[in-house]
């Protein structure tokens, strides 16, 4: 369904040219809950928004992003609004996302009148079904978002973002500022539209672990790893996966030496070397993407 | 309660409670804590566990008198903070700090992070000598993993991580005794909540103080805490201990 090849995303800065997708290849399938890791300046983010081509003025883009057999990158202005939100769906980070002078139930209608060309009334009622669908009750529709709590105003923008039943949701950390119990509500929310196909970006790994279907790790601008959920949680493959898991709080809390890289002068060969346990003098050079049964790895280990 | 005797009382408090009023006209009130008791030991660490709006920032706050209850004592020393007043609560302020959720709100963005290191030492009058608030501060960054190049920056060009760790540092400029620590890690990366953690662990191993560690992550709560309070509307609705 959706193809990425060789993505490059650089920003020029007056520091220099930052490089936050280096060279990304990954591939969504129909009907999947594809799940992106990675620690914040990673570059899944620019990833995700890249997708949708919405990426700032200083941004240099290149690759080919294939979506249901048409290369985004190629597409003009017109087609590609003609994509977001009707073809393409954004979940987007539950902070400010939401007009606070409209109401939610008239947000979130429209895209549906923008779309589908439907009049108000029935876009409302459409938006009202999907309302009582995940939970927030068509009641609460003519409220505006100050008066709804921040797991709530989630669920709006979940709402929001089915309602023009896209082929492809794409959600930028769902879980961000949400606590516990609203973070198992997420997971159930998300568990109800399931039949959609699904590109989650997040760094909450329980949320992850109990959503995906594929695993994808990011780091430092490139996919160190791609893994079925499964077999991800019970054994990554890359060192960086592993120490990722095993800082987890039930898993050992133990930290990953060092720092992340700057993403201007990142280290040549492979990324993670410095703060790698198992690095040698192979991982100066740049390892390539190994498979190794079904799964796909960056990492001279397994070569 | 808990057996506490052979184990030192570090903070207590004592049938707290805080109300908010809001609104003018309608008299509209939401009862943030409702008449708890707490203590914590010498050189332990509660965790209190909650809801977001269960009321556990609050408590916090009113342990440190940042917020005053409404009714209730908190006893710290041996004194009832509560009927300190100015200067007095000044003193006290010094043994007691906090740790916030937002590092990035807790440092002024036009200082540099030597100067907020040090405020603390200038406010309590504790050196006589730019040299000697120098040696304190490249003391505390040392021990909280941060390097000195770090000083002369501002705020926006640390990462959250840093950011905290130079907040950690502040916080342990006046060699606290006792320590609220506010979801310290809930807006950083899983890798960098446990060395943040790690190292919060590590000060208290080093300087001996106490914490009240206020998270919704329970299990980061089972792993770091020698007892756990639940909270919800309020009250402490349940204990665990390890």
């Amino acid at each position: 369904m959706l193809k990425v090849e060789n993505l490059k995303v650089y920003f020029k800065t007056d520091l220099g040219v930052v490089k936050a997708v280096d060279g990304v290849d990954l591939e969504v399938h129909e009907g999947e809950r594809f799940t992106l890791i990675g620690e914040s300046g990673s570059g899944k983010s620019v990833l995700a928004i890249s997708i949708l081509r919405l990426l700032p003025k200083n941004a240099e883009i290149d690759g080919r992003i294939i979506f249901n057999g048409r290369n985004l990158l190629e597409l003009s202005e017109e087609e590609m609004r003609r994509i977001r939100g009707r073809k393409i769906a954004w979940i987007p980070q539950s902070q400010s996302s939401l007009n606070p002078v409209l109401t939610v139930g008239f947000q979130s209608a429209e895209p549906v009148i923008e779309h589908f060309g439907l009049d108000k009334k029935s876009a409302f009622a459409k938006v009202l079904r999907i309302f009582d669908f995940l939970g927030i009750g068509r009641n609460r529709a003519k409220d505006y978002p100050h008066q709804f709590s921040g797991g709530m105003r989630q669920r709006v923008l979940v709402a929001m973002g089915i309602s023009t039943s896209p082929d492809l949701i794409i959600a930028d950390e769902p879980t961000k500022g949400l606590d516990a119990t609203k973070r198992a509500q997420m997971v159930e929310l998300f568990r109800k539209i399931e039949d959609k196909t699904m590109l989650i970006i997040t760094h909450d790994l329980n949320f992850a672990e109990k959503l995906a279907d594929r695993i994808a790790v990011m780091y430092c601008g490139k996919i160190v790893e791609v893994s079925p959920a499964e077999c991800f949680f019970n054994g990554p493959l890359h060192p960086y996966s592993k120490g990722l898991l095993d800082s987890l709080p039930s898993r050992g809390l133990k930290p990953i030496k060092g720092f992340q890289p700057s993403m201007i002068n990142p280290p040549r060969g492979c990324r993670f070397r410095e703060r790698c346990e198992f690095a040698s003098e192979r991982c100066k050079n740049e390892p390539p993407l190994i498979s190794v049964d079904g799964r796909s790895v960056r990492c001279w280990l397994y070569d | 309660m808990v057996d506490l005797s052979g184990v030192g009382c570090m903070i207590e408090g004592i049938g707290l409670k805080k109300v908010f009023k809001f609104g003018i006209l309608s008299s509209k009130a939401v009862v943030a804590v409702d008449g708890v008791n707490i203590r914590v030991g010498e050189c332990e660490t509660v965790a209190l566990v909650g809801e977001s709006g269960s009321g556990k920032s609050t408590l916090g706050k009113i342990l440190l008198m940042l917020i005053k209850p409404d009714a209730g004592r908190v006893i710290f020393d041996g004194k009832d903070l509560t009927k300190l007043k100015g200067r007095e609560l000044r003193k006290i302020r010094a043994e007691m700090q906090l740790i916030p959720q937002h590092p990035d709100e807790a440092l002024d963005p036009r200082w540099r992070i030597y100067d907020s290191i040090a405020e603390p030492l200038r406010i309590h009058k504790l050196v006589s000598s730019r040299t000697e608030e120098e040696n304190i501060v490249f003391e505390l960054i040392k021990a909280v993993g941060l390097k000195e190049e770090h000083l002369e920056r501002y705020p926006h060009e640390l990462s959250g991580g840093e950011l905290q760790r130079a907040v950690i540092a502040r916080a342990l400029a006046l060699n606290p005794k006792f320590i609220v620590c506010d979801e310290p890690t809930s807006m950083l990366d899983i890798s960098t909540q446990a060395s943040i953690v790690r190292l919060l662990m590590d000060m208290q191993r080093k300087f001996g103080m106490s914490y009240l560690f206020i998270t919704h992550d329970l299990e980061l709560a089972r792993v770091i805490a020698d007892r756990i309070l639940v909270m919800n509307g309020g009250k402490i609705v349940g204990e665990w201990q390890r």
